[in-house]
């Protein structure tokens, strides 16, 4: 087809929409309301699936899995200590994070305990060193500064984040000097009272991984890290424990079980969650659905019902000399103009009708439920309005451009 | 040579119930190129359908039509649209402007679709609304024109792309006296000043009295008219 004659008809159909405002603007709104329902039961049901994947992170244990060393064994109930065991270094977690993927943050923790150097007596206080991929699972909260870096733990940085109660007895601020077993560490936070995720919360101060040895106060038997697995979803803890297990089989040889431990919640918990999860994906679907279909037949509707009524219209431009196909692109350029408007107002509406609903749950219920706008929501309403308004828009349009001109006039 | 030629010209109607009804039963017309024919008869015998077949509106149960000797028959969908666009003007009973679209827009409209540049699409649509006595009513909608005006738009619309053949359907049927009047000057006019040829239906004696050729369809067939004095 000449560009022309295609500009030609193109501009035809635009003209059309601007000479009847309110045909245009109501099979618009159809679009609209079409698009913004689907829009809303889409973004609500992302927001409240994230509130429940956030309270089942946050309230549980159940992302987590442990790869712990086995200092001791149990022989006939009597706990025997192991003379040999693992001990896990950074290499190790770099190497187990390297196996999991992105689906999972690995940290390392050794735990032990040191004197603190104050003015006037002598304090103790618990010392926690983990690796900076500690902050995603302790998600602490800071009065004054910030956790260590991956690059301060890598380099070993005499670095150190306080617990209140150390900060206060030890008159610390961002900066200061805390003198941990009489090496020097630089305060680069200090955490916030409520920061209670974070255990123990008496005196207690946070070091990077590599420093354990000059922050604790030396042990009888070598310190035994554990590394700390963190599933992304509840979903993908199983695929993670298989992956860690074949990694430990790797790492310490195929009789692995003697060495090390990978322990999770209890197998019930986690389908119990796994459970709960799926019925209300499912559930969010079904209503993602009805309003799929409820707002495709919206669109289907008005532009069915518009385009059909002109079918005396597409009669007279064929007498005149139209083609079938310049009443399609006629057709195709109102539907195009329609369904883009109408989608991108229909986007809008609906994730400001989403977070209103949000916004009114938050303050009904006080729970920290958010409307969630994702591309994917975007995406499935796009997709759904132009299918379905190219569909409905062009379709009767191309029944009435195969009459006869005079039997399309004839059309009541 | 004919511009236009139709020969054993049939069409039949069916109805829901199998029923059939033979409207046209072998029509042969040949209209000459800037002649002017008329076509007369009682109500329901076919001058329509007649008309709708001659503009490539609807297909024939059987017969042929040939405009400037292309056969309707041996034309795709696609060229005869063309042929509509390019070749023949129609006049409908009830004009049959789009109402959204002002006096200009409706005759602009087969120039758009032949895919002339808007600006000279424009004018030569003025151009021609100005011929038909519409120059400052170019910008109302059909709905803002009185019958006889929109009557004249939908000449200016069937004219624009300079066509062969002009058919129109009983064009001052809906007219007062004044208005049919101007009207069928306009036709004589135009007619005569485009060589293009008019096959017009009507009851009209003296639109009739006009034509070069009035022939009368009688059952189905068309046949020579004594003259307007034997019209009623």
């Amino acid at each position: 087809m000449h560009p022309s004659l295609l500009a030609s008809s193109f501009r035809v159909g635009v003209q059309s929409l601007r000479l009847n405002p309110l045909r245009t603007v109501l099979s618009t709104l159809g679009v609209v309301i079409g698009v913004a329902s689907l829009v809303a039961v889409l973004a609500v049901g992302d927001g409240a699936e994230s509130f429940a994947r956030e309270q089942i992170a946050t309230t549980t244990d159940l992302q987590t899995l442990l790869v712990v060393p086995n200092t001791g064994q149990t022989i006939d109930g009597i706990r025997i200590p192991r003379a040999t065991y693992p001990v896990f270094t950074l290499a190790d977690v770099d190497s187990l994070a390297r196996a999991l993927g992105p689906r999972a943050t690995v940290s390392a923790t050794v735990t032990g305990g040191a004197r603190v150097t104050l003015p006037g007596r002598a304090r103790a206080a618990a010392v926690m060193a983990v690796t900076s991929g500690a902050e995603e699972r302790l998600r602490p909260r800071f009065a004054a500064g910030r956790f260590f870096t991956a690059a301060e733990v890598r380099s070993a940085e005499r670095v150190a984040v306080a617990s209140p109660a150390l900060a206060t007895a030890a008159h610390l601020s961002v900066g200061d000097t805390l003198r941990l077993e009489g090496h020097a560490f630089r305060v680069v936070g200090i955490l916030a009272p409520a920061a209670r995720r974070v255990a123990p919360l008496g005196m207690a101060a946070l070091v990077p991984f590599t420093v354990a040895d000059s922050a604790m106060a030396p042990p009888a038997s070598p310190r035994a890290p554990q590394i700390m697995v963190r599933a992304a979803r509840v979903e993908t803890v199983d695929t993670l424990r298989r992956l860690a297990e074949r990694w430990a089989a790797t790492r310490l040889g195929p009789g692995w079980k003697d060495e090390a431990s990978i322990e999770t919640s209890s197998p019930a918990r986690l389908v119990q969650a796994r459970q709960g999860i799926r019925v209300f994906k499912m559930v969010m679907g079904a209503f993602a659905g009805i309003s799929l279909v409820v707002g495709g037949l919206g669109i289907m509707n008005v532009l069915l019902a518009a385009v059909t009524e002109r079918t005396r219209e597409i009669g007279i431009r064929k007498a005149a000399g139209a083609r079938q196909r310049d009443i399609m692109i006629q057709f195709l350029a109102e539907s195009v103009a329609i369904t883009g408007a109408g989608s991108v107002l229909g986007v809008v509406l609906g994730l400001g009708g989403a977070f209103a609903i949000t916004a009114v749950i938050r303050s009904a219920s006080e729970a920290p439920i958010y409307a969630a706008a994702t591309w994917q929501t975007v995406a499935v309403a796009a997709v759904v309005s132009i299918v379905v308004g190219l569909a409905f828009g062009t379709f009767p349009a191309l029944r009435a451009a195969r009459l006869s001109p005079i039997d399309a006039i004839r059309h009541e | 040579m004919a511009i236009l030629e139709a020969a054993g010209l049939r069409k039949v109607y069916r109805g829901g119930d199998g029923s059939s009804i033979e409207v046209l039963a072998g029509v042969d017309l040949a209209v000459q190129r800037g002649e002017f024919v008329a076509i007369v008869g009682a109500s329901g015998a076919g001058k329509s359908t007649l008309l709708q077949l001659l503009g490539a509106l609807d297909a024939p149960t059987a017969g042929t039509i040939a405009l400037a000797g292309e056969l309707y028959a041996d034309q795709t969908p696609e060229r005869l649209a063309v042929l509509r666009n390019r070749k023949l003007g129609f006049v409908f009973q009830f004009h049959h402007l789009l109402r959204e679209f002002n006096a200009l827009e409706n005759v602009m409209m087969p120039l758009l679709i032949a895919g002339t540049a808007p600006a000279a699409a424009r004018s030569r649509a003025e151009e021609l609304l100005a011929v038909v006595g519409l120059a400052g009513r170019m910008t109302h909608r059909p709905a803002a024109l009185s019958g006889g005006e929109q009557q004249r738009v939908a000449v200016a619309r069937a004219l624009v792309a300079d066509p062969l053949v002009l058919l129109a359907d009983e064009p001052s049927g809906n007219l007062d006296y004044h208005n049919s009047e101007l009207l069928h000057d306009l036709f004589a006019t135009l007619a005569r000043q485009l060589e293009t040829a008019l096959v017009v239906v009507t009851h009209n004696r003296l639109l009739a009295g006009r034509a070069d050729r009035i022939l009368a369809m009688e059952h189905g067939r068309l046949l020579a008219h004594p003259g307007v004095e034997a019209m009623p």
